[in-house]
């Protein structure tokens, strides 16, 4: 087990370097620059003020030199400074980090409330209207896109009752309230979405555990049937559950861009695509590489929890 | 059972239409009707024309639609916001104290205003920094003519190529409220900080240099600023109160470390600011600011203001519906809601000169032949573009702001020459070499689905004309690195916006064949010589009329299609007083906020709140 | 259950005419699985108008008609005195068409990236299983590092880069589809290989393609098409989603996602057909993949046999 994990974690250098140079490539590869879009504003400019602008930024210096500064940066988690706004790229993002986080939870805990809930009901009353009802509405809500659901959200309680959500953002710390009237409802818009398919998949694996031997024991042995259903039948049917929602909150994590910037909420995802329209490449850059970051660490405690969880599982050529 | 679950999914679906019909219609439950008004009402009331995203943002930030102030006119009926300043006695006076809450852009820029040419900056942070000189904002200027005033300084004279400018005794760097930078704080606007002001904008690693070109030096005398000009230009001045041009003082930048970028942000404007990247910026009225309105009370009248900062064009609406924005820019389609069922919001409609135009490789065939332009200008039906989607709200110009209303070519003139002829563009095709038409490929920067929909329309203009265009879309980004440059790199056509700029910027940045922004790689040495000449024309008169020529010259040879110039168009919310302001041509410190004032009694009845800050 | 059916019936019946076996295993499938036929059903519907869109379109979906702007559903066009039966949209052209030939956009768009993604991914999935050792490890490492690349970011990104084009949207949702499938499909493989018959495979010294080809690949097709059948979904979303962003398929071609998106979110109080009709086909379209892939893998899937 130990050799496993300390494996895994070794393993994860390489995957890094790959995304750091991925991400990389991918960002240069963009057209358009940061330059003349800060000067979008001026009449006329000469190519001499636009190249001076380009060393300013360091953007002159050869890919490679640029691609090296950046992977050896990345080693003591130093990202370079935004192209827009001068600010360390790191800053940035560590202080945005704890609202997406906060958000992607909360859409977590709506998906996983909800997905469980419903998928257990649809199993335990298999066949039933109740459940054709719910899977159709799971079905249901993976066919809207998240921007229209925000959309709606928005605009509902404003053409019904001529009440809007409250517009600017607050840590929750500072104003709990103002900071809930926000992320409930942007929550909600993703995480019915993201609730889909937990939904789905705590229904399948209900019914099997449903059908396995140790449940038709705890029938003979007489036990309620609620209590068959919670106390044996929940806890084996939630594993592989659980698994799946450990990777779905780290890719809610990346799923936060369109509601972000629907509600107003000032994330991670919204300065992400805040950079790329301005081409402001070293953040972009910095923050794919913590979303991706994040993302490979989940994956890696899911992996290693998946282990403790059922110890069926081997390790040998994972 | 059996039949029960076959007969279930099908009850299902369609319960689930009608839910999410119920939800599409937000309710209404007659969407027939809807629709019709609909249709009614945008054909009848002029109602209007763009998201003010696709016209007036030229040179603005995506999406961002709350710039645009206004003017004169006060379309709606409700009782009409006039200048505190204005004549006439019956008007309400202004009240100090209050907050107006507006929409713009996010401040996640850098801080320093000789580093950014956006808007975005200049509705946030820039709102704490003033000019030299400034464009006047009042009902009796009208849609793009100007009249400049001072500011920080408050008396100039140019004496050939001797320039010297009055420093304001009265202005002041802010103290409370600002950051603390020692030595600065609420000390004297000097002379000597003029001249560093200018030179960081003039300087290296400024982006506003194109300003100061004729500036061959600057110096500080007592309380006076002395320039020595190059050659004499009609356009210092102007350009020393162009928007851009804010001062910074030296305390500040050295705090900063040789730069603004991150601050500190102190002024001499009537508000300080303060700033949540992307939540709000937060301006408070700067008890010391040093201008007054013209019965000498002190400006602001606001307390405060708050820049709300809402990327979703939806959500911004929804905002100012549930009053929680002052103002905001509209769409059409926003208007006929307003007009259904806000009666109390007032509307401003100003016409502005950004534009959207259509550039051409005027180096390469067939581009480089007169004819072929002119026939495509003849294939677009302008004003079938405006009514469809703009509402019937665009005007026709050469998207240049000029010196003066004398200066511009008259309406009937351009709708003389842009009336959609087909068979006229055909014969000019036909003599240009094409009679089966042209194939040609066509760029479009996509700022919004707006523009979109413009060039969908004007592909099926084109096309009954027989100019078959295949459409390429790219992203601002794209569009502004490749083709809104010297010498774009596209093929065949491009569509895109441009911002407002004055007639000499735009001519010697566009049309000079030397000129930085030259995408469409026009070399006309006579138009060269007329534009050089009308730079350096000091008689205003004179100069009129030469800008009257080139425009007519422009107008025959079609170096750009221009397709529309638009309007800005605001709606704000009863209380908020004195909105109404000419665009004049300060972009883009066009809104001043000084001159805002709300009413009490209104506000407290509309927000339905105690809340008032005084 | 499919393969048994057919066996079980040519049993039964000697060899009846493929016809009627089909539409006896249609009657079936449509008994045990009625939910999912109503899937299939939406399906048929889908690639019906799809192939067929340019014959039962009433009207050219690209024609503009300026002055029949936003007309209602079941209305008649002020100017052209068109008949149209879900109304126009803001620049007056006709819904029914556009939504058609959006049928058309979407199922090219959304099959192509399928077929592309989930092909390329079961390859390397399945390579990558069978090879093992280091050729195993390196390609995890990049398939991991494609994996955490956040999905719209990434699609977004590969289409600024490549530029707007129906086939780059293509291209974009195919790569980030590769990664979680070939994952999903390395695993199964990695199962498969357990099992005694790929042993013996090796035994009588079987060629490695011929392991591959007859063995190996029918043996985690089960699991390729049930993944197939749930991306097929998300590629429409998240199609919709690029061109909410404004990188989808450009325009002027009818997409369901541009649709959606565009100019219809500025139109929702006053013109809600607008927004409603590619909104219903999207979710029509998904939610009829998703009940038809479930359906596949109850029959499909071993362990799902006897459940509904």
């Amino acid at each position: 087990m130990q050799t496993y994990i300390l494996r895994r974690v070794l393993l994860m250098i390489p995957t890094l370097m790959l995304v750091a140079i991925g991400i990389f490539v991918l960002t240069h590869l963009m057209p358009g620059d940061v330059i003349m879009i800060q000067l979008e504003g001026a009449a006329s400019f000469t190519p001499e003020q636009y190249e001076s602008i380009k060393k300013e930024l360091g953007m002159d210096k050869p890919y490679i030199y640029q691609m090296g500064k950046w992977l050896w940066g990345l080693t003591h988690l130093d990202m370079g400074n935004s192209l827009w706004n001068n600010k360390p790229v790191t800053e940035e993002i560590f202080s945005r980090l704890p609202t997406t986080l906060q958000l992607a939870f909360m859409a977590f805990i709506v998906s996983s409330v909800l997905g469980i809930v419903f998928g257990v009901v649809a199993a335990i009353r298999q066949d039933t209207m109740l459940d054709h009802v719910t899977r159709i509405f799971a079905v249901g809500g993976l066919s809207l896109p998240d921007f229209w659901v925000g959309t709606l959200i928005i605009l509902l309680p404003i053409i019904w009752f001529n009440w809007g959500f409250q517009t600017t953002y607050a840590d929750p710390w500072e104003d709990f309230g103002r900071n809930m009237q926000l992320m409930v409802p942007a929550a909600t818009a993703i995480g019915v979405r993201a609730s889909a398919s937990v939904m789905r998949l705590t229904r399948t694996t209900m019914l099997e555990v449903l059908r396995n031997d140790f449940i038709r024991t705890a029938h003979a042995k007489g036990l309620r049937e609620r209590m068959v259903i919670y106390r044996h039948a929940l806890r084996n049917a939630l594993i592989p559950v659980v698994t799946v929602m450990g990777t779905q909150l780290s890719r809610l994590l990346g799923g936060t861009v369109i509601v972000e910037m629907l509600f107003a909420i000032p994330g991670v995802g919204r300065l992400l695509l805040d950079s790329i329209t301005q081409r402001d490449l070293t953040q972009v850059q910095g923050n794919i590489m913590v979303i991706a970051g994040i993302f490979i660490m989940m994956n890696l405690i899911v992996d290693i929890s998946y282990g403790f969880l059922d110890p069926r599982i081997r390790y040998g050529r994972l | 059972m059996r039949k029960f679950r076959l007969l279930a999914p099908a009850l299902l679906a369609s319960g689930m239409l009608a839910m999410l019909l119920i939800m599409g219609c937000g309710g209404s439950d007659d969407d027939s009707t809807t629709t019709s008004t609909t249709t009614e009402s945008s054909s009848a009331a002029s109602t209007a024309a763009s998201s003010s995203s696709s016209t007036s943002e030229a040179a603005a930030e995506t999406k961002e639609e709350a710039k645009a102030e206004a003017t004169t006119a006060t379309t709606t009926e409700t009782t009409s916001a006039a200048a505190p300043a204005a004549t006439s006695g019956d008007v309400a006076q202004p009240q100090y104290g209050g907050e107006w809450t507006f929409q713009s852009t996010s401040p996640r820029i850098g801080q320093d205003p000789i580093n950014t040419t956006g808007t975005g900056y200049f509705y946030n942070w820039g709102t704490a920094l003033s000019s030299l000189l400034r464009y006047k904002m009042d009902p009796s200027i009208c849609s793009g003519c100007y009249e400049i005033i001072g500011d920080l300084a408050d008396s100039w004279t140019v004496d050939g190529l001797d320039v010297t400018l009055h420093i304001n005794p009265d202005a002041k760097w802010q103290g409370s409220g600002a950051p603390t930078v020692a030595g600065l704080n609420g000390r004297n606007f000097t002379a000597e900080d003029a001249v560093f002001g200018v030179k960081r904008l003039a300087g290296e690693g400024s982006y506003h240099v194109g300003y100061w070109a004729a500036m061959e030096s600057v110096s500080a005398d007592g309380d006076n600023v002395k320039f020595k000009l190059k050659y004499p230009s009609a356009t210092f001045i102007p350009n020393v109160a162009y928007g851009f041009n804010k001062m910074s003082a030296p305390e500040a930048v050295d705090a900063g470390g040789g730069n603004l970028q991150n601050g500190p942000t102190i002024g001499t404007s009537g508000f300080t600011v303060d700033c949540e990247v992307d939540v709000q910026c937060v301006y408070t009225r700067n008890p010391d600011f040093h201008l007054s309105d013209d019965n000498g009370n002190q400006l602001p009248y606001l307390s405060q203001a708050r820049n709300i900062i809402i990327p979703d064009v939806q959500a911004r609406f929804a905002a100012f519906r549930a009053r929680k924005l002052d103002t905001h820019g509209i769409t059409a389609e926003q208007r006929i809601i307003i007009d259904r069922q806000y009666p109390e919001i007032q509307n401003d409609e100003i016409k502005h000169y950004g534009s959207w135009f259509i550039h051409f490789r005027n180096d390469q065939a067939p581009w480089n032949d007169k004819r072929v332009r002119q026939a495509v200008s003849k294939s677009i039906d302008r004003q079938e573009i405006y009514d469809t989607i703009y509402g019937g709200l665009a005007h026709m110009s050469l998207a240049m702001a000029m010196p003066a209303a004398e200066a511009y070519l008259p309406q009937e003139e351009f709708k003389k020459a842009w009336k959609r002829d087909c068979t006229e563009a055909k014969s000019l095709l036909t003599a240009a070499g094409f009679p089966d038409g042209l194939d040609a490929k066509f760029w479009v920067a996509n700022y919004s689905e707006t523009t979109i929909a413009v060039v969908e329309l004007m592909q099926q203009q084109l096309k009954e004309c027989g100019i078959r265009i295949e459409l390429f879309i790219h992203d601002r980004a794209t569009y502004l690195a490749r083709v809104f440059t010297r010498h774009g790199e596209f093929e065949d056509m491009a569509y895109g916006p441009q911002g407002i700029f004055t007639a000499d910027q735009w001519l010697s940045a566009y049309y000079h064949s030397e000129g930085g922004r030259n995408s469409s790689w026009t070399d006309d040495p006579e138009l060269d010589k007329m534009i050089d000449a009308q730079r350096q024309q000091m008689d205003p008169a004179k100069r009129n009329q030469e800008l009257l020529d080139i425009q007519a010259y422009l107008l025959d040879q079609t170096y750009q299609a221009v397709i529309l110039t638009g309007y800005s168009r605001t709606s704000h919310q009863p209380y908020i007083k004195n909105y109404a302001y000419s665009s004049g041509l300060d972009y883009p410190g066009r809104r001043h906020v000084e001159h805002i004032w709300v009413d009490k009694d209104e506000y407290l009845t509309y927000r339905n709140e105690k809340e008032w800050i005084d | 259950m499919a393969q048994e059916q057919v066996i079980d019936t040519l049993q039964e019946r000697g060899n009846p005419p493929f016809l009627q076996r089909f539409i006896k295993s249609t009657l079936r499938f449509i008994k045990k699985k009625p939910v999912g036929a109503f899937g299939a059903l939406l399906m048929i519907i889908m690639i019906f108008c799809a192939g067929t869109a340019q014959w039962i379109s009433p009207y050219d979906p690209y024609q503009v008609h300026p002055r029949d702007r936003i007309t209602g559903t079941f209305e008649r066009g002020e100017d052209t005195g068109n008949y149209y039966i879900l109304g126009t949209d803001e620049i007056g052209r006709d819904l029914l068409s556009r939504t058609i030939y959006g049928a058309r956009t979407s199922v090219t768009v959304s099959f192509l990236a399928i077929i592309i993604g989930t092909t390329t991914g079961s390859v390397i999935g399945m390579v990558s299983a069978f090879f093992g050792g280091k050729f195993d490890l390196v390609i995890q490492r990049i398939i991991d590092a494609m994996f955490a690349f956040p999905l719209l970011i990434f699609a977004l990104a590969i289409v600024s880069v490549v530029g707007q084009s129906m086939m780059n949207v293509v291209m974009a949702l195919a790569i980030v589809l590769i990664p979680s499938v070939a994952r999903t499909v390395r695993g199964a493989a990695l199962s498969v290989m357990e099992m005694p018959y790929m042993e013996s495979c090796r035994t009588i010294g079987a060629s490695t393609f011929r392991t591959v080809a007859l063995h190996l690949m029918p043996n985690v097709t089960a699991v390729i098409i049930v993944l197939a059948s749930i991306q097929l979904g998300s590629a429409i979303i998240v199609e919709a989603s690029l061109s909410f962003l404004g990188l989808g398929t450009p325009p002027p071609t009818p997409s369901w996602g541009a649709m959606l998106s565009g100019s219809s979110r500025n139109f929702l109080e006053i013109a809600p057909h607008m927004a409603i009709i590619p909104g219903m086909a999207i979710s029509m379209a998904v939610l009829g993949i998703n009940l038809l892939g479930d359906a596949i893998r109850d029959l499909w899937d071993p362990r799902m046999r006897g459940s509904q």
